[in-house]
């Protein structure tokens, strides 16, 4: 059986490889098989949610545990996501998406407020200039410089001359040294699954490894 | 009706969840709006089987009309069903699940990732043509950062590993952090603009 698998596995990387020479019909099948298995993965994971977080504590509750009637809420709207495939019914769908977005835009604002802003504001200024980050000990100043940098290069409220143009300058070259690097990091982390393939195909498949 | 509905919920549930942030009230905050986010991902778990009852809808009119290689969507399907069905029934421990799972969906998934290793090989080459200094920049930076997770650039040069942090420490986290602040602060005005009714992008073109 493992055999088998490790054939099945090693025939159907080698069909997504095959992209690289030009789309063809083996890959299209196992596009569709990735398409199917995905799909089928995420058809489990929204029953097993309904069911643990909805279903379960509304009709049948643990010994010991309120019936939340609430509950019935997120079930109905749920349902009415469905009503999208009616063609006189279509736009009752909207409410339980305007209810996902509603919580959603609430919830992108309660995140960015603590984490994305006031935290990385507080961390900034709260560095020492004169201390050693990493390597150098002009280090922090350089950090801090760089964030003000950034910020200035994104400030289009007023014309970019004078001072705003040496800040949106030293804001540019630093989010090209960012953006190289994390250009860097993506080109390995990608060459670290190409191997991890490879390895597989040579090792596991062919025991050449 | 048909928009101002909606709207209306958009608006209650995204300002009673703001509010709910910054004010607690008694046994509503506990019982209605605290659970707001429990109701979102409920939801949203409904939408994911929408999204899959979509892809039935789509490719059971490709095998009907016998559109050109239907059997990929016959394929797709049965992929789909089995692998809902299976853990649903019984449990994810299953041998036919954990086959499915450990030898075609794991391979599957980690091919395609790796295909795009090719894919930024080719992009790489278009970014780093030293056109400008900008691009001689990104360039100089993307190697460090590369040798420096490679055993061959310690080889190469020692400091590789040393700079390579250095640069993710000071510029990386620097140039990221300018622009998570910026972002933040758009991703709170179209929040608002969402949650008062002045953007309805997405309600589509309905």
């Amino acid at each position: 059986m493992e055999t088998l698998g490790i054939w099945i596995g090693a025939l159907g990387t080698l069909a997504i490889l095959s992209f690289l020479f030009r789309e063809n019909p083996f890959f299209r099948t196992a596009e569709h098989l990735f398409i199917g298995l995905a799909a089928g993965i995420g058809i489990f994971y929204g029953y097993q949610t309904i069911v643990t977080n909805a279903w379960n504590p509304l009709f049948n509750p643990a010994d010991g545990e309120v019936r939340k009637w609430f509950l019935i809420v997120p079930l109905v709207l749920g349902v009415l996501l469905y009503t999208r495939f009616l063609n006189k019914g279509k736009w009752i769908s909207r409410i339980p998406l305007g209810f996902l977005v509603g919580v959603g835009s609430a919830l992108a604002i309660r995140g960015v407020i603590g984490a994305s802003f006031m935290s990385q504001i507080l961390a900034t200024m709260q560095l020492p200039l004169w201390h050693t980050m990493a390597k150098f000990k002009i280090d922090s100043i350089l950090f801090i410089l760089g964030v003000i940098g950034t910020l200035i290069y994104f400030y289009f409220s007023r014309e970019q001359k004078g001072p705003l143009k040496v800040g949106a300058s030293i804001g540019k070259w630093v989010m090209m040294i960012a953006f190289g690097a994390a250009f860097g990091n993506t080109v390995m982390a990608r060459m670290s699954l190409l191997v991890g393939r490879i390895y597989f195909l040579l090792g596991e498949w062919l025991h050449i490894l | 009706m048909r928009r101002e509905v909606p709207i209306a919920v958009t608006f209650v549930a995204g300002i009673l969840f703001l509010l709910d942030y910054f004010i607690k009230i008694p046994y509503v905050s506990e019982n209605v709006v605290g659970q707001f986010l429990d109701w979102a991902i409920i939801i949203a778990a409904f939408a994911l089987i929408l999204g899959a009852a979509n892809l039935l809808r789509i490719h059971i009119q490709k095998i009907i009309k016998g559109k050109k290689e239907w059997w990929n969507s016959v394929i797709l399907l049965v992929a789909m069903f089995v692998m809902a069905i299976i853990p649903i029934i019984w449990t994810q421990q299953n041998a036919v699940y954990t086959f499915l799972f450990k030898h075609i969906f794991e391979n599957l998934n980690g091919t395609m990732f790796a295909l795009l290793a090719f894919y930024i090989a080719s992009a790489a080459y278009r970014a780093f043509r030293i056109r400008t200094k900008e691009a001689a920049v990104l360039l100089v930076s993307a190697v460090v950062v590369m040798l420096g997770a490679t055993p061959i650039g310690a080889k190469i040069w020692s400091g590789f590993p040393e700079y390579s942090s250095w640069l993710q420490t000071i510029f990386t986290t620097a140039g990221m952090r300018g622009i998570m602040i910026g972002a933040s602060l758009g991703a709170t005005v179209t929040a608002l603009r969402i949650i008062f009714g002045i953007d309805k992008s997405y309600f589509g073109g309905q």
